[in-house]
């Protein structure tokens, strides 16, 4: 029989203008998710085409200049217009309000003028690709960029700047948000980890994105004006150019990090049916990264030119920067410790994540440490390094939230079977894809090369396999997720019994997030104590529908079987 | 006056400390982005010392004080335009913001007649730049005449944002003045008043530091 | 809404300390100081003094919670680990140049009796530029 299905921030009003000029920051959510889902596979169009490239040593698939443009707008797409706004545009904006107990943001109308800067910038890359491509590589090194280069470099410049604003503006949001609208009773200590992510990873965006801003527009200066202050011809330093691009490049892989971290936290929490431990621990430690990740940038300039001083002096601050993120991985595997462990999908890429985010982590140790880095710099070591953390990390954490949460924003539950075997796949995939770049990268092969030495052809075919298995993989959750939108099964307010403030809504959510403000006055994760075994209420919920037939994805729940 | 407290406020006090916050929080992203602009001119200024001097020299020092001095006096003006909106005193907050967008304009004028110099004097960094010795005709090619280019096209950046950081300050401005003259504002809400002087106070502390930097150099 | 704000005598000595300050900094840079850093280093204590004024009083800073103080102290916090670590690479080239390598690329090149493979003509790098003397492009 039907039901009335309850007002909720989706059915609350049908109307495109309703969506284009809402205020609610569950809708401006979903727009950001389209908006990156889409860039997300232009970008993986890009490897898909290099990937083809690089199965043979010769350049025989396009002329390097097009596979310059390739990387280029690979890593372009995906970092400024994937990965930073990720987790935070998508999940932060969905339940950054909810988790304090909040009706909404700060600034509504900044968070949506935040989409449009956002799909303006991102329009402008896609016409600078059309129009041509970029092929300085996503890094714009001067006076590649500012003097030499043919392609289009102000374009494609203009509209990561534009990107840029999209990112401050979110962030300056979420700094507001969280000192001023907690609900009664939501100390700090109180918060989800999640929210101690977003926070931090806002404090990054706000003091970074700017100085990238000022080193994307001199760099157009310069070429459209001819204010050379990266010309040597006139004294300048090319070198400044790489300074400032890092100081926020740098500590823009901690605002593709954080969130994936505050993701991983709430995974674990939840499907370990435990509270995570060493909570004030991981809430500073976020903290610390933000802070220490703007004092290493100079690691990516070792052999750039920088004075063998300066290149000390970074080596030995980077060093420090994995400390935060290691007492993190500690404080999730102690959470695991006597856990009552469910292999539910988002707890599968959660722990993806701790593996291939640590893996990627350690490489980062070899590359900071100077000696090293002169040998493997500008090879697919580096390459190897930062995949693992932003795709084995992140990408993996943010389809763990996606999964998490998918219920919540969307009222039905995706078939958990298709999620498992998808999260798998894309572990495989993944780690065939890039385990071989560390090999290759040591063994000497630089990156951005479609042409290389024929001895590396087996490990590169082996990479370019991987990435077909991986490409797979993340077609299925885009089609299982859509699908269950219309056939998953209705998923109720907290199908997975978790603890937060988001969970005690009704899926979806209404458009004004609680009915009456909620009062805090339990601490974060305030899971029942396991030791007799019945504490674990999640594996009594999953026994429940399993006798009730709950369990096949299609299936809608039964009438109850009276025993006789 | 609940009129003004938006729905996912609980009260004006609220909103008022929110915008308050944010709008510090964007003076901060300022903040990095001219922090840039500062590191290239200190980097610059550090190798080249005597390129700085002579490309100083060349700046008027007389209209920059004056620029300077009509900026204090306009944050001045913001400065008692916020305290008349505390004080319900409408006419006062509109003349005051009426000055403020004066002297800014002023400021801008002033400004738009110094770059006027420059091209004619043929200081403007790019393919016309040329720096004339009176004695020395090869100067021109020599390394601290593209220096002294350096110098300018630092001038010409650093000046040139702040100058747009004005002129977006000014339409915000406008906008205030519009809503102040129709009564928007008095003591229980004033925020966009308060909070736009806090982005013009920004700009004017990014002057008195770019006054000494660029113009007393020599 | 009850601010705290300043006094109308308040605005008007900052302003008048102001201006005095701006008459000062310009004297003061006709007066040539025995190191040039000097000067400079006067004229930005100056500037930022005047700085401070402003952000205490006309931004109302003196009045505000701990947390606005906290957001402004990070902003310039900031601005000088990125001048002064950008800084720290300028400041320190020519610290420590690469020494020539102790080891002959002869005695490690066995492959070839001849000795040292040269790089081809083609990929010879350009004359080194002359010392000190920047060559204009265009």
């Amino acid at each position: 029989m039907a039901e009335t299905v309850p007002r909720n921030y989706l059915n609350a009003d049908y109307s495109i203008w309703s969506w284009f000029l809402t205020k609610d920051h569950k809708r401006i959510a979903i727009l950001y998710l389209i908006s990156i889902t889409l860039f997300f596979f232009v970008g993986g169009a890009a490897a898909v085409l290099f990937r083809l490239e690089l199965m043979t040593p010769k350049g025989d698939l396009v002329i390097s200049e097009n596979y310059n443009k390739l990387f280029t707008l690979h890593g372009i797409i995906m970092v400024f217009f994937f990965l930073i706004p990720s987790i935070p545009a998508v999940l932060g904006n969905f339940f950054l309000p909810m988790m304090i107990g909040a009706r909404d943001l700060a600034f509504p109308k900044l968070n949506l003028l935040s989409w449009y800067v956002f799909m303006i910038g991102g329009i402008i890359s896609i016409v600078a690709i059309l129009a041509g491509g970029v092929d300085t590589g996503w890094t714009f090194y001067t006076p590649y960029s500012s003097t030499y280069a043919n392609s289009q470099v102000l374009l494609a410049a203009v509209g990561a700047f534009i990107a840029g604003f999209s990112s401050i503006m979110t962030g300056l949001n979420f700094i507001a948000t969280t000192h001023t609208m907690r609900a009664p009773g939501m100390t700090w200590f109180r918060l989800p980890l999640f929210v101690w992510a977003m926070y931090a990873t806002s404090l990054i965006i706000l003091l970074g994105t700017p100085v990238l801003a000022i080193a994307i527009v001199l760099v157009g200066l310069e070429r459209f004006f001819h204010l050379g202050i990266f010309d040597p011809a006139l004294g300048g330093d090319p070198l400044l150019f790489q300074h400032l691009f890092w100081f926020y490049s740098h500590p823009a892989v901690y605002i593709m990090l954080i969130p994936a971290q505050g993701v991983v936290s709430e995974i674990i929490a939840c499907f370990s049916r435990k509270r995570v431990f060493g909570y004030a621990f991981i809430a500073f430690s976020s903290l610390a990264i933000a802070v220490l990740g703007f004092l290493v940038w100079g690691h990516h300039m070792f052999v750039s030119g920088q004075s063998a001083t300066a290149g000390m002096i970074f080596s030995f601050l980077s060093m420090f920067v994995a400390v935060p993120s290691a007492v993190k991985v500690f404080n999730w595997t102690a959470t695991l410790y006597k856990g009552s462990i469910h292999f539910d999908t988002p707890m599968l890429y959660a722990l993806g994540f701790i593996g291939l985010f640590t893996m990627g982590g350690l490489t980062g140790i070899f590359l900071a440490t100077l000696a090293v880095d002169v040998h493997v710099h500008d090879t697919y070591f580096v390459v190897a390094h930062f995949h693992y953390i932003m795709v084995g990390g992140s990408v993996m954490a943010y389809l763990g939230g996606i999964h998490y949460w998918w219920p919540k924003m969307t009222g039905k539950r995706y078939p958990e079977s298709w999620g498992r075997i998808s999260a798998i796949l894309i572990f495989v995939g993944f780690n065939l894809t890039f385990f071989p770049q560390f090999i290759l990268g040591y063994l000497g092969m630089p990156r951005r090369y479609h042409f290389y030495a024929d001895e590396f052809q087996v490990l590169n075919v082996m990479s370019s396999a991987g990435a077909s298995i991986l490409g797979i993989g993340y077609v299925f959750p885009l089609c299982y997720l859509l699908w269950s939108l219309r056939y998953g099964r209705p998923a109720g307010d907290n199908p997975w019994l978790a603890t937060g403030l988001e969970w005690t809504t009704p899926s979806p959510p209404p458009t004004s997030n609680f009915l009456e403000t909620p009062i805090v006055r339990e601490p974060a994760y305030n899971y029942p104590p396991l030791g007799d075994g019945e504490g674990d209420t999640l594996r009594q919920e999953k026994i429940r529908r399993r006798r009730q037939g709950e369990w096949h994805p299609t299936q809608p729940p039964r009438e109850k079987v009276t025993t006789p | 006056m609940n009129a003004h407290v938006a729905h996912h406020f609980d009260n004006a006090e609220q909103q008022f400390a929110t915008a308050n916050l944010g709008m510090w929080l964007f003076l901060v992203t300022e903040v990095m982005f001219f922090s840039g602009l500062f590191a290239a001119y200190t980097i610059y200024r550090y190798l080249y010392p005597e390129a700085f001097h002579e490309g100083s020299r060349h700046l008027d020092i007389v209209l920059g004080t004056i620029n300077t001095t009509v900026l204090l006096l306009s944050s001045l003006t913001v400065a008692l335009s916020v305290r008349a909106a505390q004080l319900n005193r409408r006419k006062q907050l509109v003349w005051l913001l009426v000055a403020t967008i004066a002297l800014g304009a002023v400021f801008l004028v002033i400004k738009g007649v110094e770059y006027g110099h420059k091209f004619e004097e043929g200081l403007v960094p790019g393919s016309s730049f040329e720096l004339r010795h009176p004695h020395d005709e090869t100067f021109a090619n020599s390394s601290r005449a593209r220096q002294v280019e350096l110098f300018f096209a630092v001038y010409f950046a650093m000046t040139g944002f702040h100058a747009l950081h004005m002129v977006i300050g000014l339409g915000i401005f406008i906008t205030v003045l519009v809503l102040a003259i129709r009564g928007t504002f008095h003591s229980e809400y004033y925020t966009p008043v308060e909070v736009t002087g806090l982005y013009w106070h920004f700009v004017d502390i990014v002057w008195v530091f770019l006054f000494p930097l660029l113009y007393l150099v020599a | 809404m009850k601010e705290e704000h300043p006094s109308l005598a308040t605005y008007w000595i900052v302003f008048a300390v102001l201006v005095a300050l701006l008459v000062v900094t310009v004297l003061v840079a006709e007066i040539k100081l025995p190191e040039d850093w000097m000067n400079l280093a006067l004229a930005m204590l100056i500037a930022a003094f005047k700085a401070v004024l402003i952000v205490l009083f006309f931004m109302h800073l003196w009045y505000r919670t701990a947390i606005i103080r906290i957001v402004a102290v990070a902003g310039v916090l900031w601005a000088f680990i990125g001048a002064s670590l950008t800084l720290a690479d300028y400041f320190t080239r020519g610290w420590h140049e690469a020494e020539q390598p102790r080891v002959s690329v002869e005695s490690v090149d066995r492959e070839t009796a001849q000795g040292p493979r040269k790089p081809p003509a083609a990929l010879e790098p350009p004359p080194a530029p002359t010392e000190g003397q920047i060559q204009p492009q265009h």
